[in-house]
């Protein structure tokens, strides 16, 4: 008996060694290829700082590892598309088909939160390794033993996503009342301090909400680009608060997603995701 | 790089073969060159350059329209051409160029131009498709359509067949980059749109517009030009004085009108203004110490001429010469200038002149009060443009 117990463990911390080399050896691979399942859905803005008088824009981009395809601004695909700016919120304005989608003058001096929350889409899996891979890629293991425990089929189930999009520009110098806060995403990630602030921080601290409450356990994909583009990957806890290293600078694309199953049996489709998305970019330090 | 490595759940039972598949899938995911795009929609823009013709530009990832992506897929991996679209995706200008050439029938057939319920015919005149770049990315090609433009056409409606995708139609106003229609139409057939003030105009018709606007511009816009004018047929109701002087003024506005309007000259209003006011007062009061046609009063007057040319070039520049009739267009402002002046002479020479000039109070009891009274007017408004 002994012996066997010996060899169950032997076998157990081999497996595990294993699990955590591949898992590694995945993500690496997952990094470097930038093959990343899905597609992230984000604000780029033409420069996250503007001295007032001069005028903000906007891409909305969809793409992998900060490499996105522009999309024109199109009323009928989205919910609601707003900049803040303190107590005030307006609509964004434009013509159907311009690009780049947000041509704003930037009137007043303080922080834009600008925001864009997409109407639904549909994704079909024909392909049942397109759903391990983004379940792998974006820390939601879980799902797959879900969706094998609700007895659904490897191919040909759906989900709907909804995208919900953030940016943060700041107009002229920033002071204590410019801070990004909750302005009513499904999920939504926050900044807990300005990044455009004078002595920039090492790390930001963020917090994920969903429908309002924080959630934890959800991964925050980082994306970076400071003239190489790199993505690493953190875990909210339980206060739905994670902390991004800013070290080295550049713009940032943060990234997080809300995948559940659809309950009812009678609907469309199986799950059901929302997107949350932020960018903003921080000066590199001068040493 | 740093990576910190997910404290992921559920993995205690994942098997050593499930990850063998990830890596395997991640790996073919790194080397395989399938894409998948989001599909954006087609942009059609309609430009209305010159009478009787029009173009069309659309702006569409050509690739998703020849493999036949279709629609309703959010990117091209969803849709059962996804391994065709792929390989278009891989192909260099040329050859895709090749490729659409094969394809330039079908298109025609599924989108269109109606106007007035009469489909326009649409010819290719050239496509313009970006170097590979990066295949992560989706290529957006133009493909360059000309059709004919019925002088009367006043209803537009746009077709683009719904196997395409969606698209968005645009309206550029003739010669210029003012989008002055957009709209996101469902099911592949946009609203009507009316064509009033976008199509261009004909030559004529921006000329007579011109003609119009020069000549309010004096009568019964600008009292001060007519006061000016007023003051030179005072001197003398003498045709030989008159045409010397107005041949002189206008001359001089011609000149700073056009430079005016080319950007080479620009005096503030702020100075032109008050200066044109006191122009009114420098020939009201000569007009009243003598009758004679002195040698300098011509070179005078044309001086004030290329203030009130100035003058005109701020009123012009406000309404806006379009790139397209800049000359025709400043050519008829001027005549119709030209015109209104020649109004005000001979409204001067019907009412007054024709009757009294040889009268020898003409002069006395006519032209030195009447000279008084715009020198005032002419006063009063120097102070009131000065303060």
């Amino acid at each position: 008996m002994p012996r066997v117990k010996i060899r169950h463990l032997r076998y157990n911390l081999l497996a595990a060694v294993n699990r955590g080399l591949l898992f590694s050896l995945v993500l690496v691979l997952g990094v470097i290829s930038g093959q990343a399942a899905a597609h992230e859905f984000w604000i780029e803005p033409e420069s996250h700082r503007v001295a007032p008088g001069e005028a903000i824009r906007a891409d909305l981009k969809v793409g992998k590892m900060l490499k996105g395809d522009y999309f024109p601004y199109l009323k009928k695909r989205f919910l609601s598309y707003r900049v803040t700016v303190g107590a005030r919120t307006v609509d964004v304005q434009n013509y159907e088909g311009a690009s780049p989608s947000l041509d704003i003058t930037a009137d007043q001096p303080g922080l834009r939160i600008i925001t864009y929350h997409s109407t639904a889409d549909r994704l079909v899996y024909r392909d049942w390794q397109k759903f391990l891979t983004y379940a792998e890629q974006e820390g939601m293991m879980w799902a797959v033993e879900a969706h094998k425990a609700r007895g659904l089929p490897e191919s040909g189930f759906s989900e709907i996503y909804s995208r919900g999009a953030k940016a943060l520009v700041q107009v002229g110098k920033a002071d204590a009342a410019d801070r990004d806060r909750a302005v009513g995403l499904p999920l939504e990630l926050i900044a807990g301090e300005n990044p455009f602030a004078d002595k920039t921080p090492t790390e930001l601290p963020v917090q994920l909400l969903w429908r309002g409450q924080p959630i934890g356990d959800t991964q925050i994909s980082i994306f970076r680009n400071n003239g190489t583009i790199t993505r690493q990957i953190v875990r909210t806890d339980a206060t739905g608060r994670a902390m991004i290293p800013l070290n080295g600078g550049g713009r940032f694309l943060l990234n997080a997603i809300h995948l559940q199953p659809v309950a009812a049996s009678d609907a469309k489709d199986d799950w059901e995701s929302h997107w949350a998305s932020l960018t903003f970019a921080v000066t590199a330090k001068s040493q | 790089m740093t990576l910190l490595k997910p404290r992921l759940r559920g993995t205690g039972r994942m098997r050593f073969a499930h990850c063998l598949a990830l890596i395997i899938v991640m790996l073919s995911a790194a080397f395989a060159p399938a894409q998948a795009h989001e599909l954006r929609p087609a942009i059609a823009t309609v430009d209305f350059d010159a009478p009787g013709r029009m173009q069309l530009t659309l702006s569409v990832n050509l690739e998703a329209l020849v493999a036949a992506v279709g629609p309703g897929h959010g990117d091209s991996s969803q849709s059962k051409n996804a391994d065709k679209y792929d390989r278009l995706r891989g192909l260099a200008p040329a050859a895709l160029r090749a490729r659409f050439d094969r394809f330039a029938p079908e298109l025609l057939a599924g989108i269109g131009i109606v106007l007035d319920g009469e489909p326009a015919s649409l010819a290719i005149r050239d496509v313009t498709i970006p170097d590979i770049g990066d295949t992560e990315l989706a290529r957006i090609s133009e493909i360059r359509f000309s059709a004919d433009l019925p002088a009367d056409a006043d209803m537009m409606v746009w077709r683009f067949a719904p196997a395409f995708g969606d698209s968005v139609i645009r309206l550029r106003k003739g010669s210029t980059d003012e989008i002055v229609y957009s709209d996101f139409p469902s099911g592949g057939i946009s609203d009507p749109i009316p064509l009033d003030g976008v199509t261009p105009q004909t030559a004529v018709a921006v000329f007579a517009d011109y003609l119009v606007i020069g000549f309010a511009h004096i009568v019964p816009k600008g009292l001060d030009h007519i006061l000016f004018v007023v003051g030179l047929f005072l001197l003398s109701a003498r045709l030989n004085r008159l045409l010397w002087q107005v041949t002189g003024f206008t001359l001089a506005h011609s000149v700073t009108l056009a430079l005016g309007m080319l950007g080479v000259v620009q005096i503030s209003p702020a100075i032109v203004e008050p200066l044109i006011a006191a122009s009114i007062v420098y020939v009201a009061v000569e007009n009243m110490l003598t009758d004679r046609l002195r040698s300098w009063r011509p070179a005078i007057v044309f001086c004030f001429g290329l203030l009130h040319g100035l003058g005109f070039a701020g009123v012009l520049t406000e309404i806006g010469l379009s790139p397209g009739h800049f000359v025709s267009g400043l050519v008829a402002f001027n005549i119709g200038v030209e015109l209104a002046q020649l109004a005000v002479i001979a409204a001067c020479f019907l009412g007054v002149g024709l009757w009294f000039r040889t009268k020898d109070w003409y002069r006395r009891r006519i032209a030195i009060p009447a000279s008084a009274a715009v020198a005032l007017v002419g006063s009063y408004w120097f102070i009131l443009r000065v303060i």
